[in-house]
C-alpha cells in the first residue's frame, strides 16, 4: 500500500473514532425525568417510632472529606433519629445526579478508617423490608471505646449494586442508551456495642423509613423494589 | 575508516530532505493522535490529575514523551528499510480506536487512556515494523503508569498501605522510647495527634516511585537482567520504607517543635524527604546489587577451579 493512501487511512479511522465516541456519549441525566429529589423534604423527620433531633447530639462521621463533598453528590443529608426507649440511629443519604465520573461514591469502608476508625468486620447481606429485601453491606468500625456498626447500601439509576464492577456495568447500560444515571448512598448507624442488637434494629429503622416515603421517592431508595 | 566515510557524508546530505518527506507522512497520523487525545488530555487535568492521588499522572507523561523523543533517532536508524507487519498492526490500532470509543464514550479512564499504549503499538508496527516498536518498548511500557486506575481499585489498596505505615512507624518509634499509641491510622504522640492520611501512604507515591525507579534503571542502562528486574521489585519495598521515613520525620518534629512546625513541614519539605530518601534507597540498593554481581563474578573462577 502507498504510504500516503496508507496514513490517510489510519487518520480517516482516528476522526471516526473520535467522532464515534462524541455520538456514544450519554448526555440525557435521568435525573430529569423522575421527581425532584430534595432530601430535606423527601425523608420525613418523624416516621414509625424514631423522630428527628433538631441538633445533631452525636458527631457524626462525614460521609466525605468536606471539601469533596460539593464536587461529587449534590446534595447529602445528615440527621439523628431517636426512639422512645432512647436509641439513636444516625442517617447519612447523599446522592449525586451525575455519578458517572471518575470522582464516585466513597464507601463507608474507605470514609470511616479515613477519620481514624478501624474496620473489624464486613458482609454482605440482605434486609428485609415491607416491599422485598435490599441488598446491604454490613460493616463494623470501632474508634477508642466507640463501637459503630454501620449498614449502607447503594443505587445507581434504580439499581441496587454491591461493588464497583458491577455499579460500572450498569452504568454502561445506561451509558449505552444515552442516558446519564443518578446514584445514591445510604447509610445507617448507630453507636452500639452490641452490633447483632444493633443491626436488628437499624434493620426496623430502614423498614419504617422506606414504609414513610411517597411510592416515588421510595422506589428511589430501594431500588425499584 | 577514510574509504567510509565520504559514503557516511553522502547520507547525511541526503538525508535532510529524506526527513522533511518523512515528516510530511507523520503529519495524517499526528493530526489523528491529536484530535483523539487532545480533549481527553484537557478532561484529565481538569479531572483525576488534578487530584492527589493521581497527580503523577502529567509528570509520567511528561517523561514518556521525552524517552519517546530520545529513542526516536535510534527507532529510525534500527527500522530503516524495514517493512511494516499489516497482518499484526491493523488489529491492534482497530482494538486500540475500539477501546477509545468505549472509553471515552463510558467515561473509563482505564480504557480511554490505555488505548494510547496500543495505538501506538499498531501505528509503529504498521509504519515501521517490529524493531522500531523494540526500540520504542520502554516508552510505551512506562505509559502504563500514567493510566488512571479505578478508583474503587486505588481505594482498595491504599487503606492495608496506610494501616502497614502506621504500624511500622509507631513500632519504630515506641523502640526509640517515644511515647507513641496507635489506634488505626491515627498516631498519638505526646499531646499531638496526628492521622495518617491517604498522601502519606496512598497508591500514588508508590506509582510515582516506581516510575522513577524505571526511568533510573531506564538511563542508568545496566547489562545485568537479574540486576534490573531485582531492583524493580524492590522499589515497592523501598517506596514502603520512604512512606515510613516521612511519617516518621513528619511525626519528630511535630513532638519536638510543636503542632505548627509540623504542619509547615507537611506543606514544604515532606514530598521532598520522601522522594529524596526513595531515590538515595533505590541507589543505594543498586549500588549494593552492583557489588553482589561483582563478588559472586570474583568468586566464581575460583569455585570452577
Amino acid at each position: 500500500m502507498n504510504i500516503w493512501v496508507r496514513n490517510i487511512v489510519l487518520l480517516v479511522l482516528m476522526l471516526a473514532a473520535s467522532g464515534l465516541a462524541l455520538a456514544l456519549r450519554p448526555t440525557h441525566k435521568i435525573a430529569m425525568n423522575g421527581p425532584e429529589i430534595n432530601l430535606e423534604t423527601i425523608i420525613p423527620r418523624n416516621f414509625g417510632e424514631w423522630h428527628a433531633e433538631t441538633e445533631n447530639r452525636v458527631a457524626m462521621v462525614d460521609p466525605q472529606q468536606q471539601e469533596l463533598i460539593d464536587k461529587i453528590y449534590t446534595q447529602t443529608l445528615n440527621r439523628t433519629y431517636v426512639n422512645p426507649s432512647g436509641y439513636r440511629i444516625m442517617l447519612a443519604i447523599a446522592y449525586g445526579d451525575d455519578q458517572r465520573d471518575a470522582m464516585q461514591i466513597h464507601y463507608p469502608e474507605v470514609c470511616y478508617p479515613a477519620q481514624g476508625f478501624s474496620l473489624t468486620g464486613k458482609e454482605k447481606g440482605t434486609l428485609a423490608t415491607d416491599k422485598g429485601t435490599i441488598p446491604v453491606t454490613r460493616i463494623l468500625t470501632n474508634l477508642g471505646r466507640r463501637d459503630e456498626p454501620v449498614t449502607y447500601w447503594t443505587i445507581v439509576g434504580d439499581q441496587v449494586f454491591q461493588g464497583g464492577i458491577q455499579k460500572k456495568l450498569v452504568e454502561i447500560g445506561y451509558g449505552l442508551n444515552g442516558k446519564i444515571p443518578d446514584g445514591m448512598l445510604i447509610r445507617i448507624s448507630s453507636i452500639d456495642s452490641e452490633s447483632p442488637h444493633a443491626f436488628t434494629i437499624q434493620e426496623q429503622f430502614a423498614d419504617q423509613m422506606l414504609q414513610a416515603l411517597a411510592p416515588q421517592y421510595r422506589q428511589k431508595l430501594n431500588g425499584n423494589l | 575508516m577514510s574509504v567510509n566515510s565520504p559514503i557516511a557524508l553522502n547520507r547525511q546530505a541526503g538525508t535532510s530532505v529524506e526527513r522533511r518527506k518523512r515528516l510530511f507522512t507523520w503529519l495524517p497520523i499526528i493530526a489523528g493522535l491529536i484530535v483523539l487525545y487532545v480533549p481527553s488530555l484537557v478532561d484529565l487535568f481538569q479531572g483525576v490529575w488534578s487530584t492527589d492521588q493521581q497527580a503523577h499522572g502529567p509528570i509520567v507523561l511528561g517523561i514518556a514523551c521525552w524517552l519517546i523523543y530520545r529513542n526516536w533517532p535510534v527507532m529510525i536508524r534500527v527500522s530503516d528499510g524495514q517493512a511494516g507487519v499489516p497482518i499484526a498492526g491493523w488489529p491492534i490500532f482497530i482494538f486500540g480506536l475500539l477501546l477509545y470509543v468505549m472509553g471515552r464514550s463510558q467515561d473509563i479512564l482505564l480504557f480511554e487512556i490505555g488505548s494510547v499504549i496500543w495505538l501506538f503499538c499498531g501505528i509503529l508496527l504498521l509504519i515501521r515494523g517490529p524493531r522500531a516498536l523494540k526500540a520504542q518498548w520502554f516508552p510505551l511500557f512506562f505509559m502504563l503508569f500514567m493510566i488512571p486506575l479505578p478508583s474503587s481499585v486505588v481505594d482498595l489498596l491504599t487503606m492495608p498501605m496506610k494501616m502497614a505505615v502506621s504500624y511500622v512507624a509507631e513500632n519504630i518509634l515506641f523502640w526509640f522510647d517515644y511515647p507513641i499509641a496507635r489506634t488505626g491510622v491515627i498516631l498519638q504522640i505526646g499531646q499531638y495527634k496526628l492521622l495518617v492520611a491517604d498522601a502519606c501512604a496512598g497508591l500514588h507515591t508508590l506509582f510515582t516511585l516506581e516510575a522513577l525507579g524505571l526511568l533510573y534503571l531506564n538511563i542508568v542502562r545496566h547489562d545485568s537482567v537479574l540486576r534490573n528486574i531485582t531492583l524493580a521489585i524492590l522499589i515497592v519495598p523501598i517506596s514502603f520504607t520512604a512512606n515510613v521515613i516521612r511519617v516518621i520525620v513528619l511525626t519528630l518534629i511535630t513532638y519536638h517543635f510543636g503542632d505548627e512546625a509540623g504542619q509547615g513541614f507537611l506543606h514544604g519539605f515532606a514530598g521532598m524527604v520522601l522522594f529524596l530518601s526513595a531515590l538515595l534507597l533505590i541507589i543505594g540498593v543498586d549500588s549494593l546489587l552492583q557489588l553482589g554481581i561483582r563478588l559472586r563474578h570474583k568468586s566464581d573462577p575460583l569455585v570452577r577451579t
